[in-house]
């Protein structure tokens, strides 16, 4: 997936900073983490593991999208002091919104869907019906609410992946980014809590 | 209880280190549930 890139992306840069810096990666505190895998097991369920995605009905898979989605944003509400989290939590605050306002699944155009898989036959997706056992629902342009914020975007043709992003996926994978890479950053760039600071301290006077 | 779990399943780890491990997994998870999916992926393609 593309979002993972940045992951990837950020950790070879933050590895590179900590060698060049001589500095070690050092964990963030976050906040309410449990929330991320109350919202990530549904959604495991509706739309990764192949053997359950198929036979979780359609009905219920925008009720899985837009409450996993409430809890992330409940989670990145608590952890907005963070590195990063402003972008995590806007991207995710663009992807919810399109969501919420065409019937629970991210809107996609037959277009899109053209442009990014030409090979498909053509009974293979039906207009108003979600893509595949994804998240997409296949929605004409004209008829998207906000179709600027849906998944509009497409790798260039060099780039042998076939994917499709929205706005508030680049702003996802640039505040992954930033957090992975303020891992190897200077202790008093962060947002700590006290505990943690006086923990270091502690640390630094035992050295 | 997760941190307990990822204690258990780190053990032989610097804590530091596994609570890094525990950030970039979370931060995984994050993504993987709040971007857009890959829709090719989504129908099984």
């Amino acid at each position: 997936m593309i979002l993972l890139t940045a992951v990837v992306i950020g950790l070879v840069a933050a590895l590179l900073r900590a060698g060049w810096t001589k500095r070690r990666l050092k964990p963030l505190s976050l906040k309410l983490e449990w929330l991320v895998v109350l919202a990530f097991l549904p959604q495991l369920l509706a739309f990764h593991l192949p053997a359950t995605r198929s036979r979780i009905p359609d009905e219920w898979t925008p009720v899985i999208l837009v409450s996993t989605q409430a809890i992330l944003l409940l989670f990145a509400w608590a952890n907005r002091k963070e590195p990063g989290f402003w972008a995590l939590g806007f991207g995710l605050i663009l992807n919810f919104t399109v969501i919420l306002l065409n019937g629970g699944l991210m809107p996609i155009s037959p277009e899109t869907i053209q442009r990014l898989a030409p090979y498909l036959p053509a009974d293979a997706w039906q207009v108003g019906h979600r893509l595949g056992d994804g998240k997409d629902i296949v929605l004409p342009v004209n008829a998207t609410r906000l179709s600027w914020l849906s998944d509009r975007f497409t790798l260039p043709e060099w780039i042998p992946y076939r994917v499709a992003f929205s706005i508030g996926d680049v702003f996802i994978a640039i505040g992954a980014f930033i957090l992975v890479w303020s891992l190897a950053g200077p202790v008093r760039d962060r947002n700590i809590n006290t505990t943690l600071q006086l923990q270091i301290r502690k640390e630094v006077s035992n050295d | 209880m997760i941190n307990h779990l990822l204690t258990q399943m780190t053990v032989h780890m610097n804590p530091k280190t596994s609570r890094v491990f525990f950030v970039l997994l979370v931060l995984v998870l994050f993504i993987l549930s709040a971007g857009a999916p890959d829709a090719v992926g989504g129908m099984g393609g």
